[in-house]
């Protein structure tokens, strides 16, 4: 490799949370590796212009000296690249065979990510294969729709021509990165990805709760409390209103808990696009399409009633650092969520020291049992169970053990990983040889 | 050996040469082989050599004459042909058009088309119906004498049936000369790969295998090797190299990388590696997959995987090296001459004897005691061999054979060669049989398989040449008016012009005319060749039905007609018919035995109402006969002795043998082979076909499915209204969705009976996927890939062969709890495996302990199935073959 060595990360669509910090966090990974290995990689983060704040989301990376492009995305068909001399000259020059009706070309202003030698992309939501003029390897982070197909569309002609859009995508790419076994298994079965193209690795999001907090703990005197701070006892609900979220059970379970297993915890409920839940932050209004999904419907008849206003509380997406001073105040973490990849949420109540009351599903089972998170687990297709488990947990909690080194097994995890993402990586760069 | 004295060998390839042409000579022919052959990029590696001459007794004049003619690209003159077919018993051809049409049309004697593998999905079948003459095609399917010879086990199965019933394994070897002089002869001085890659810049395949080698491998030292019709500008490329050099490079280079991932052809220059005791380093998915049925040390996934593997190998890993070398003598064994030499003389042996035996039944009319087998099928593209019924029917032949019987065999007209050749590879003598109907085919069979089997071609129509003539003129015209008017500097130039204009009008007229034709076709939506053909097979496929049904019709009018000519026949003292055919039985006078596998609908009267007609016929069908079989006590009882069709003394249980699968994913009988690995080779190459075939969405899906690396559940059965399909995916549903279980489910019958609304509903579409009309092979395969077979039926006549069919490929079965179930297995095991159907719930939660406690499951099941293979299909037929006697003794004794 040479000091000129590049390597594109690319957010392929607007995103926030969990996919963004993946994607900066891989960039940091790569730099921060290939200077300890004195094989110096330049790389370049490329993202689609839409809602960012470029300072306030990048920020840190520009401290970084990581490269920041505004990207593109061009839709070609087979039939026009061959029609085009220089591409096919390009394709004949490099053994690149095509075989896709189209694909999808970066335009970024300057050569096309040509000046590049490698494309990573954070995450498989492509309509299309990306043209490999250069080596493509995706990371894929969980195939919900498999299990929740409600996150596409009840429509089966619609949910399978966009989860075959992105299986194609992934089946094209030259190799993919996935971070539970689950979702590993799920590429191979459901995406059809053989397994020598799959590769599990460790997730890349654990140090996210700040070290501030995680030492000093809850600061009541620096919190920028938006609300009045809560002073009964409560669980965190942290979520959003997708379909996978399982919000009409969990409210079912809600009632449940309140009504006859008398349950005396307060819910919280924070996340991305809650609000929507509460027919008094958001009122009624037919041009929102959120409003219209049936458990956001439902969720907002439940909290018309003051009876169940008084316990359960929306209070939206929060502000990090006021989540965190939540998960230090509750008593417990709630995940009820029917599958995902890992809701990070239980991770992070737990480095706080917190416990967690969550479904159990794959990811669940494989964080639990590498990170010993002791979660204490239910059945999130049975209501009935749900609260149960929720009063047996307002009874218990104090009782449940917390992983005392979850700190310092996640961070020998993440070096680990760290130095195993970075060699798989520079395995795709041209001219790589093993030695 | 039969009296087989001279063969032609008509090709040229120098290294295939040394290995079969020795093996003729060894199995005592002489051989002749061309001196002349095209000299162009495709036969690089052929050569001519005379040193086969000396052994041939033919006169010296035949023999210039022969070493002078071209079998590639002359015709044969007539006495060429008469000569060829009085002195030379069989000719092996290399699959070259104008040789093989000449040799169909004018060589009498024993063809044998030898076949090294096509690229991707190509077939022999489709090139050879696509060949301007059709003189070889007519040849096959006339079985005239002509053998489609493969060279590896997995190209027959890529061929259509009309070949695969005239085709032969005739493995490709090693030469031993070569053997004996490089074996283990690798004496690595150069740090380097080395690569094959002839026609870099004369072939557009192998310049793109060049380039991606270069791309992907290049920074490692390397030699590329191969012949060069054009000087490639790169050091690494030696070019060509005669034979002693290009060997001595290769033994001096320390790796060689293999790229080569089909599945149906290996070239030569990896398997001489192996000779050398070089380590090979070579890419998955290909023909060594398929025959060392498991993956080896240089084998790779990926190209990652092969510079891994690579840079081990070049950095001296000795342990590595010494594994990689070790392995390779699995991939040898199927090369080694004496193995490929055995394979050969068993094969033309069989072959040879069938040719002189041949297939002559008996005509002697006047034989008694014979028994009748009366054969219900009317398909001649079925592979009878593989299909239960008929296959039992031909173990019942045999045995009657065996035991000093004659038979006497009532079958459609067509069907008669295909049932020959069943009993001929079971090797029943054919002398103690006869055919009872020997009618002609009606015309309106053969007009059917017309329709049928043709696909009307698109023949280039005069548009097409319409079409080629304005582009020319067009080119033309402008071209030229262009050239003068960019030159144009002066009126003399512009009078040129003008002069050129005039000249070039009637051209110019004449394109406007065509033009004006074409854009009318245009305007008719593109009215090209492709179009009007696509147009008739339209219509063909509209109006098939109304044939269908007439087919439907003259078949049975035949069938009718054939009961009422059997019914006069008096030299056969009893019928066996494997199914109620009352409207056919009703004419035979003589004691008839009747199999009657169930009456289903009794049990479903609900399900069936609408669907099964006549039952009145197989009710007194039932009544009329001597004596009825079931494969069951449960259909004995239950639907025939209780519903008062017959008493207990006139039903014999016979039940099933047992199915073994596992000769479908075996090369050799003896071999050690993991099922599952080469299962997902097949399973993989024939989902790719499909897609090629017929591209759809869900085919493009499945064939980019890794098999052989994801869990997965089987349910193998036809879709009938009791097989229970709906309670199956349900189940299902709740595994994958509420319990997680990472499995697919795969089913063979078409989604009927609600499961398509469900599977739409539930949008289980990418993971419940239907996959009918499957080969004996990959049916095969998906049992050896799949994690566990379920069997949800609500009723079997007999005990489910999918039992057998699955254990013998090591995969274990759940079943339902079916009284025919119960009647078989020991009560321990049934409490173990089955579930009540009716249960989707025990369903669920039996499928879920099964896939925890899968290695279980199996041990308890293979020691039951091994029990129960012990009744094989010779004791089934013994069983008939006794009945059988009862009945005529009986009746002879009554009489």
């Amino acid at each position: 490799m040479t000091a000129q060595t590049k390597v594109a990360i690319i957010l392929p669509v607007f995103y926030k949370g969990g996919t963004l910090r993946a994607a900066k966090k891989l960039a940091k990974l790569i730099k921060k590796q290939s200077v300890l290995h004195h094989h110096p990689i330049e790389v370049v983060l490329c993202f689609v212009p839409d809602k960012y704040e470029v300072l306030e989301d990048f920020h840190d990376l520009i401290d970084w000296n990581i490269q920041l492009r505004e990207i593109f995305w061009d839709v070609m068909s087979t039939s026009q690249i061959y029609a085009s001399d220089s591409l096919t000259l390009f394709l004949k020059h490099n053994g690149i065979k095509l075989d896709s009706p189209k694909y999808l070309v970066p335009r970024d202003g300057f050569n096309d990510l040509l000046d590049v030698d490698l494309w990573i992309i954070i995450s498989d939501r492509l309509s299309a294969p990306v043209i490999p003029l250069r080596k493509v390897v995706l990371f894929i982070f969980d195939y919900i729709q498999r299990y929740v197909p409600d996150i596409f569309s009840r429509d089966v002609v619609a949910f399978t021509s966009k989860n075959f859009e992105y299986i194609l995508s992934a089946r094209r790419a030259s190799h993919v990165f996935v971070t539970t076994q689950a979702t590993k298994q799920d590429a191979i079965s459901f995406a059809g990805l053989p397994t020598s193209k799959v590769t599990l690795i460790g997730d890349l999001n654990f140090d996210y709760v700040p070290e501030t907090i995680l030492i000093n703990g809850f600061d009541e005197e620096r919190s920028s409390w938006r609300f009045s701070p809560i002073t009964q006892p409560f669980f965190m609900w942290p979520t959003n209103v997708n379909f996978h979220k399982n919000i009409s059970r969990a409210l079912d379970a809600l009632i449940y808990y309140y009504t006859e297993q008398r349950g005396k915890f307060t819910t919280i409920i924070t996340g991305a696009n809650t609000e929507y839940l509460d027919p008094y932050k958001v009122k009624a209004n037919d041009q929102i399409d959120l409003l219209k999904i049936p458990h956001i419907d439902k969720f907002r008849k439940v909290l018309s009633n003051k009876y169940y206003r008084k316990r359960i509380k929306v209070l939206g997406d929060v502000p990090d650092s006021n989540f965190f001073q939540l998960i230090l105040s509750c008593k417990f973490v709630w995940n009820p969520t029917l599958y995902d990849n890992g809701t990070y949420s239980v991770i992070e109540a737990a480095l706080l020291g917190k416990p967690s009351l969550s479904a159990l599903y794959p990811a669940t089972e494989y964080w639990n049992n590498k990170l010993n998170l002791n979660l204490v687990f239910f059945n999130p297709y049975d209501k009935k169970q749900m609260a149960s488990s929720l009063k047996w947990m307002e009874e218990n909690c104090a009782s449940v053990v917390i992983n005392q080194s979850i700190r310092q097994e996640i961070i020998e995890q993440q070096n680990k990983a760290e130095f195993e993402i970075y060699q798989k990586i520079i395995s795709f760069l041209p001219n790589y040889s093993c030695s | 050996m039969p009296a087989h004295k001279r063969v032609l060998w008509l090709l040229n390839h120098t290294t295939l040469r040394n290995a079969e042409v020795k093996i003729l000579r060894d199995m005592g022919f002489e051989v002749f082989t061309p001196k002349r052959f095209p000299k162009d990029d495709a036969n690089m590696s052929a050569s001519v050599t005379f040193e086969f001459d000396d052994g041939l007794t033919i006169p010296k004049n035949w023999l210039k004459y022969l070493n002078n003619f071209d079998f590639y690209s002359q015709k044969w003159p007539f006495f060429l042909a008469k000569f060829l077919n009085q002195n030379f018993d069989a000719a092996f051809l290399g699959f070259f058009p104008n040789m093989m049409t000449e040799a169909a049309k004018k060589f009498k004697n024993m063809i044998f088309i030898r076949a090294f593998g096509l690229a991707g999905h190509e077939s022999y079948s489709n090139l050879i119906k696509g060949l301007d003459e059709l003189a070889l095609y007519r040849r096959f399917k006339t079985k005239d004498n002509i053998w489609f010879s493969y060279a590896y086990p997995q190209i027959e199965e890529n061929e259509e049936n009309w070949l695969k019933e005239s085709s032969i394994f005739l493995p490709v070897g090693i030469d031993q000369g070569f053997v004996n002089q490089y074996f283990k002869k690798w004496t690595p001085e150069y740090n380097k790969v080395f690569f094959v890659c002839p026609r870099i810049l004369s072939s557009n395949y192998y310049h793109q295998i060049y380039r991606w080698f270069k791309r992907e491998l290049g920074q490692y030292p390397h030699v590329i090797a191969g012949n060069q019709s054009v000087l490639v500008n790169d050091p690494a490329v030696v070019g060509f190299l005669e034979e002693e050099k290009y060997y001595d490079l290769m033994k001096k280079c320390k790796v060689m990388f293999y790229h080569g991932q089909e599945l149906r052809h290996l070239h030569y220059h990896p398997i001489e590696a192996i000779v050398m005791g070089m380590p090979l380093v070579y890419m998955a998915g290909g023909c060594i997959d398929y025959l060392t049925g498991k993956p080896l040390p240089g084998r790779c996934e990926t190209i990652e995987e092969a510079k891994y593997k690579i840079s081990r190998i070049l950095n001296d890993d000795r342990v590595f090296i010494e594994e990689l070398i070790e392995s390779q003598e699995q991939i040898m064994a199927h090369f080694d001459i004496s193995y490929v030499f055995s394979i050969w003389r068993k094969n033309y042996q069989k072959i040879i004897e069938r040719d002189h035996d041949q297939l002559k039944t008996n005509s002697n009319s006047k034989i008694t005691n014979q028994v009748g087998v009366w054969f219900n099928v009317h398909d001649p593209t079925l592979d009878l061999a593989k299909e239960g019924i008929t296959r039992l029917q031909s173990f019942i032949i045999k045995a009657c054979i065996e035991n000093d019987m004659f038979v006497k065999i009532a079958c459609l007209p067509w069907m008669k060669p295909s049932i020959i050749n069943l009993l001929v590879a079971m090797e029943c003598d054919m002398s103690k049989v006869q055919f009872a109907y020997n009618q002609k085919v009606p015309y309106i069979y053969k007009f059917y398989q017309l329709l049928t089997q043709s696909r009307i071609r698109p023949k280039r129509l005069i548009i097409d040449k319409l079409r080629n003539i304005i582009i020319f003129l067009k080119q033309l015209y402008s071209n030229k008016l262009k050239a003068y008017f960019i030159k144009s500097r002066n009126i003399v130039d512009l009078i040129q012009l003008l002069g050129i204009i005039i000249l070039m009008s009637p051209f110019a007229i004449v394109y406007g005319m065509l033009y004006g034709v074409n854009f009318l076709f245009v305007k008719i939506k593109s009215l090209t060749s492709q179009k009007i053909f696509d147009v008739m097979n339209d219509l063909k496929q509209r109006y098939m039905l109304k044939l269908l049904n007439l087919y439907r019709e003259m078949v049975f009018q035949e069938e009718l007609f054939m009961s009422k000519v059997i019914s006069k026949d008096d030299e056969v003292t009893a019928w066996l018919f494997q199914y109620p055919r009352v409207r056919f039985l009703s004419h035979v006078k003589k004691p008839t035995i009747v199999s009657v596998p169930d009456l289903v609908y009794l049990d479903f009267p609900v399900g069936y109402s609408e669907m099964i007609k006549g039952i009145s016929d197989f009710e007194e069908c039932i009544r009329k006969a001597t004596k009825v079989v079931t494969f069951s006590n449960y259909v004995a009882q239950e639907h025939i002795i209780k519903q008062g069709y017959r008493s207990k003394k006139d039903v014999v249980v016979i039940r099933h043998g047992s199915i073994d699968l596992s000769e479908f994913l075996k090369i050799k009988s003896d071999e050690n082979v993991n099922y599952r690995f080469r299962a997902s080779l097949l399973l993989r190459d024939y989902f790719k076909k499909q897609q090629n075939e017929k591209p759809s969405f869900m085919n493009e899906y499945i064939s980019g499915l890794p098999f052989g690396e994801f869990n997965c559940f089987f349910v193998s059965s036809q879709t009938r209204y009791h097989k229970n399909h709906l309670a199956i995916i349900k189940a299902y549903s709740i595994l994958l969705r509420e319990r997680y279980l990472n499995y697919k489910l795969f089913i063979t019958g078409e989604f009927l009976f609600g499961t398509q609304e469900f599977i739409n509903k539930e949008l289980l579409n990418l993971d419940v996927i239907s996959v009918h009309n499957l080969p004996p092979k990959i049916h095969a395969s998906f049992y050896a890939c799949s994690t566990l077979t379920l069997v949800p039926t609500l009723f079997e006549g007999g005990f489910p062969f999918v039992f057998s069919e699955s254990l013998s490929l090591g995969t274990p079965v759940l079943m339902s709890k079916i009284p025919v179930v119960e009647e078989v297995l020991p009560k321990t095991l049934v409490k173990e495996i089955c579930f009540d159907p009716y249960d989707i719930n025990d369903i669920v939660r039996k499928v879920e302990w099964a896939v925890n406690n899968r290695e279980h499951i199996l041990e308890v099941e293979l020691e039951v199935y091994n029990h129960l293979r012990k009744r094989t299909w010779r004791d089934v037929a013994l069983e008939y073959f006794d009945l059988i006697k009862k009945v005529v003794y009986d009746n002879t004794f009554a009489n």
